[in-house]
């Protein structure tokens, strides 16, 4: 086995787990990758899963999908680490927004309007 | 050959007057900026790629037209160089990522185009910190070019992400440069290295043809040796621009341009306003610089403390910058070729942004919303709200940024006015304990530039700062 390939193992062996270790075996999600052409086949769902949403933490869950729809060999131990760190910031930073007391008119500040190519009339 | 030796860091207006009465031509002042760009710019990564046979070939082209007496302007045969996130046509576009070095969009950014038809010669497209470092870079070694180098301290950092503009025309490399601020990028590397950088409000200037980091919240603008001088490149890239839907539809006239005008302020009172202060973060040369810059304005104005109002700015932005950048960079990351990025951790940031849930991107927009009319109400009875630029001056390149910045800003006015594109400028006003520069900021309601510039302006007529040149060796 070439250096590559031992270091490719243990980049997977890491992230299989980190997964692990963070509760994840109870989570069966597909582990087939949604790039798949044939598309993803359907998840298969935990008998009681209840428990499971109670005891995984959400950043958790959301590391287990970005690894699984993205893997890469690059995906090391400071990757996975600092990957996790973001997505605990992100939930923060959601929670954060949701407290927010906004108004049903509160409407976002987009940048839209409606659309119609200029034409050249004939008559 | 006249001695074009003090020109390094003269103003526009200098070098325009030079020009017209015949000291210099605008070859000449081409192969002098030229020359200080292919010498001194590796010296502070600041350049990516000089652009001689273009610079000659504008510069040229302004001199036989000067000489028939066709003028474009006071930038007509002016020098000057843009942030490598600006599309170019014939010339690569590098965004400042090893993986996109030698890509090329072969056309003129909208910017470009409005500054070659002003007569303003192409020198040089400048160094930046990679996809204007929207990947979360923690450490000065962030780009393809190596870490931006400050034009005082070749050991400390220019700022990011508009980094090379930041130390080439704070080293007199170049007269004024073009750079992009989603938030602070324009701010930063002005405040570090001495000069004058102005933020635009947001679609001011056309984002036609520059790298969309956050396409709610990109901003192009100037920055160059003085505020006059922002005022007189942001006077011919300003305006509506049927290729950015997001550009203002009307136009826009600095109202210092053209002959000298009378000392600024001198027919008015300012009304200045501060905010709270955390003076815990500042360095004390930098709150002993501020609190000099404010009796400095008692001059000119009055000067009320206020409050912006209590609403989450940095969340709002994080939030918009993060989403639209993960939209905009998705394919870049999932492809693979994210992980050829220079800082280790630029080559995972982004990741994360590909999971926000687009309820979390919604309401932050609908907070913006509050944000803009808000902040509008607090800040609109004065002509400019006043901060320190930066904390400290600039630190070491071998430090990460949490060892030194002290978080960059002291103020909320930062994430605010950047998730209200609002305008702002930054000007220095002192030294730091290790000889770097220090900033004053002034911000102002939407659609403002020329309040903020007539403040800027008057403090410069009144100070010094500006006059002061790093020894470059």
């Amino acid at each position: 086995m070439r250096q590559d390939d031992r270091s490719r193992m243990l980049r997977r062996d890491f992230t299989r787990q980190f997964v692990l270790g963070a509760g994840l075996s109870a989570v069966p999600l597909t582990t087939a990758s949604a790039a798949s052409s044939d598309g993803p086949p359907a998840p298969k769902l935990p008998e009681d899963p209840a428990p499971v949403a109670a005891e995984v933490p959400p950043e958790v869950l959301l590391l287990t999908y970005l690894v699984r729809r993205y893997p890469s060999d690059h995906l090391d131990e400071v990757a996975i680490q600092g990957i996790f760190r973001d997505i605990r910031g992100d939930v923060a930073r959601g929670r954060a927004l949701a407290e927010f007391p906004l108004r049903n008119s509160d409407e976002p500040a987009f940048v839209y309007s409606a659309y119609r190519a200029a034409t050249v009339s004939n008559s | 050959m006249p001695d074009t030796t003090s020109r390094a860091f003269a103003s526009i207006r200098e070098l325009a007057a030079d020009l017209r009465s015949g000291a210099v031509t605008s070859v000449q002042l081409a192969k002098y900026f030229l020359d200080r760009l292919q010498k001194h710019g590796p010296k502070f990564n600041a350049v990516v790629r000089v652009t001689h046979d273009v610079a000659l070939d504008q510069a040229g082209q302004a001199d036989e037209e000067l000489k028939r007496g066709q003028d474009r302007g006071l930038l007509h045969g002016i020098p000057y160089a843009v942030k490598d996130l600006l599309a170019t046509k014939g010339i690569p576009t590098s965004w400042g990522a090893a993986p996109l070095k030698d890509q090329l969009i072969d056309e003129d950014a909208t910017v470009v185009g409005r500054l070659r038809a002003a007569g303003a010669v192409l020198c040089a497209k400048l160094s930046m910190v990679e996809l204007a470092g929207g990947f979360g870079y923690k450490q000065a070694n962030a780009s393809f070019t190596g870490p931006g180098l400050n034009a005082w301290d070749k050991t400390c950092w220019s700022g990011g992400s508009s980094s090379g503009p930041g130390s080439a025309v704070g080293a007199g490399l170049i007269p004024f440069a073009i750079g992009s601020e989603t938030w602070g990028s324009i701010m930063t590397p002005s405040g570090y290295n001495g000069i004058a950088g102005l933020r635009p409000t947001y679609g001011r200037v056309s984002r036609h043809g520059a790298m969309a980091l956050s396409w709610t919240m990109d901003k192009l603008g100037p920055m160059c040796r003085t505020a006059d001088d922002c005022g007189l490149v942001l006077n011919v890239i300003a305006g509506p621009d049927p290729l950015d839907p997001t550009s203002i539809p009307t136009p826009w006239t600095y109202a210092r341009v053209g002959p000298a005008k009378p000392e600024a302020g001198a027919h008015r009172r300012f009304r200045f306003a501060t905010l709270d202060v955390d003076f815990d973060k500042l360095e004390p040369e930098v709150r002993k610089n501020y609190e000099g810059s404010l009796e400095v304005l008692k001059q000119i104005g009055t000067i009320d403390a206020i409050k912006l109002p209590d609403l989450p700015y940095p969340v709002v932005a994080s939030t918009i910058i993060s989403c639209e950048m993960g939209a905009a960079f998705g394919e870049f990351m999932t492809s693979g070729d994210v992980w050829e990025l220079s800082a280790p951790e630029d080559r995972w940031g982004g990741f994360s942004n590909l999971l926000i849930p687009a309820r979390d991107y919604i309401n932050a927009l609908r907070i913006r919303g509050r944000i803009q009319k808000e902040v509008d109400t607090a800040i609109k009875d004065f002509d400019a709200i006043v901060t320190p630029t930066l904390n400290t001056e600039a630190g070491p390149i071998t430090q990460k940024f949490t060892e030194w910045s002290r978080g960059f800003v002291s103020t909320e006015i930062s994430g605010a006015a950047n998730a209200a594109g609002l305008p702002g400028i930054t000007v220095p006003n002192g030294f730091g304990a290790r000889g770097l520069p220090t900033g004053l900021e002034f911000t102002s309601r939407a659609l403002s530039e020329n309040s903020i510039l007539e403040a800027a302006v008057a403090f410069q007529q009144r100070t010094d700062w500006h006059k002061r040149t790093p020894v470059i060796e």
